[in-house]
């Protein structure tokens, strides 16, 4: 082991970290509208 | 070979890299039983530490005299078990699927954000680690982050990292240490008063219909978003529906109780094929614990912020510490989150809340997993 200074790693590794961060965050928003959807005539039944 | 050559012939061959290794061996047995740190996991491994690092061992590949080759048990069962299809972390996620209750989740959805969030260990781990290691090895010490030694190990195998016992190592290590590592994290990011905020607890009721649904949904959009994360998304999200669909109450108990002993009980004692004294006795093992403990924190520090930033915004405010439970550690996290909640306002009842956000985790973290999956191929 020994400190890479190699700038493609470097790039590779940002470009993983914010495409990973951004992918989980969108998986989690359409996750997130199917919950709402699954829940949401529970919702209108209460109300009705 | 004479008789006295024939009794010393192993005490010969023994390297001191061995006699570490077996004693980080006998470490792991210690700290399984007398400190039950994930026994079911480092116990086997501890005894499996012993069994790979002995001379000649025969639980490994050996050819005898006379060319003769002898097959060893665990390095067979790790060549079928991980190596070849990864069968074995899968199996585990039926099981694991069977064990999770979604409930609590599907009644507070809007927890599941920090279950994305609290990955941000895994990420900032894998830039860091760009500096020292090559880009498979990096991606796959970030996902000691998860927080979950399944998706670990499978990344790991499937990136083909040369650091896969250290990984191992870290991953469940680690998570036998967070309710030591995420208290410390927390209070660096949060004060007091923040670790005071009260967050009121009305569940919804949710249908057997929507539990039945969720996770078949979520196989559908993890398949379409990231498809290398199926195998991990889709075998826990069966084991869900085994336990959620009413009619395999029997394969459900299997499924979490027998399945789950059962592959935990290989599973340690596999992975142990790959602490080797060659492979394991290397200051990289160091510096690999070191960026998993790095990825835990950081984890848990995106966590909490996350809750804060939403904070700014928010008329109800979140305890940020809810937001550090979005790791995968389950219910370990989520227990961590409610005793500090507990000691900053004795009434202060969080664990609802942090179940949801740890469940979250769950699901995240194996969507990371397969994101990584996904992403780095391209790159390498």
């Amino acid at each position: 082991m020994y400190l890479l200074l190699d700038t493609k790693n470097l790039i590779d590794t940002l470009n993983i970290a914010w495409q990973g961060m951004l992918t989980i965050f969108i998986g989690m928003a359409v996750i997130y509208i199917i919950i709402f959807i699954l829940t949401h005539p529970i919702k209108r039944k209460k109300e009705e | 070979m004479n008789f006295i050559e024939f009794l010393l012939n192993s005490f010969k061959a023994i390297t001191w890299q061995q006699i570490v290794m077996m004693a980080v061996g006998i470490l792991l047995i210690y700290l399984a039983i007398k400190k039950e740190m994930e026994p079911s996991l480092l116990l086997p491994m501890g005894f499996g530490a012993i069994l790979v690092n002995l001379p000649f061992s025969g639980v490994l590949n050996q050819t005898l005299g006379n060319n003769i080759e002898a097959v060893g048990a665990i390095e067979w069962l790790f060549e079928i078990g991980i190596e070849a299809s990864e069968i074995f972390p899968l199996l585990l996620f039926i099981g694991i699927g069977a064990m999770i209750d979604f409930g609590p989740l599907l009644s507070n959805p809007k927890l599941i954000f920090f279950g994305a969030a609290a990955q941000f260990g895994i990420f900032i781990t894998i830039v860091v680690a760009g500096f020292f290691f090559e880009l498979k090895d990096a991606a796959s010490i970030g996902i000691i982050g998860a927080a979950d030694g399944p998706t670990s190990i499978l990344v790991a195998q499937i990136l083909n990292s040369n650091y896969l016992p250290a990984i191992m190592v870290a991953a469940y290590s680690y998570m036998a240490l967070v309710p030591s590592i995420q208290p410390f994290a927390i209070k660096l990011v949060t004060t007091k008063a923040e670790r005071k905020i009260r967050m009121p607890y009305n569940p919804k009721n949710v249908t057997q219909l929507a539990k039945i649904i969720f996770p078949i949904a979520v196989t559908i959009v993890a398949g379409l978003i990231a498809p290398a994360s199926l195998a991990l998304v889709g075998f826990l999200m069966f084991g869900n529906l085994l336990k959620e669909c009413g009619v395999l109450r029997s394969l459900s108990e299997t499924a979490s109780g027998t399945l789950v002993n059962l592959i935990t009980l290989l599973l340690g004692i596999t992975i142990s094929f790959k602490m080797t004294a060659e492979a394991f006795v290397t200051w990289e093992t160091l510096v690999v614990m070191g960026l998993g403990l790095f990825a835990f924190v950081f984890d848990t520090i995106g966590g909490v912020l996350f809750a804060k930033f939403l904070n700014l915004f928010s008329k109800n405010k979140i305890n940020p510490m809810v937001g550090a439970a979005g790791i995968s550690a389950f219910p370990m996290s989520a227990r961590v989150v409610q005793k500090m909640g507990l000691e900053a306002d004795p009434e202060n009842h969080l664990l609802m809340h942090a179940v949801s956000a740890n469940v979250a985790g769950q699901i995240a973290s194996v969507l990371a997993g397969g994101i990584i999956l996904s992403i780095v191929p391209y790159l390498l």
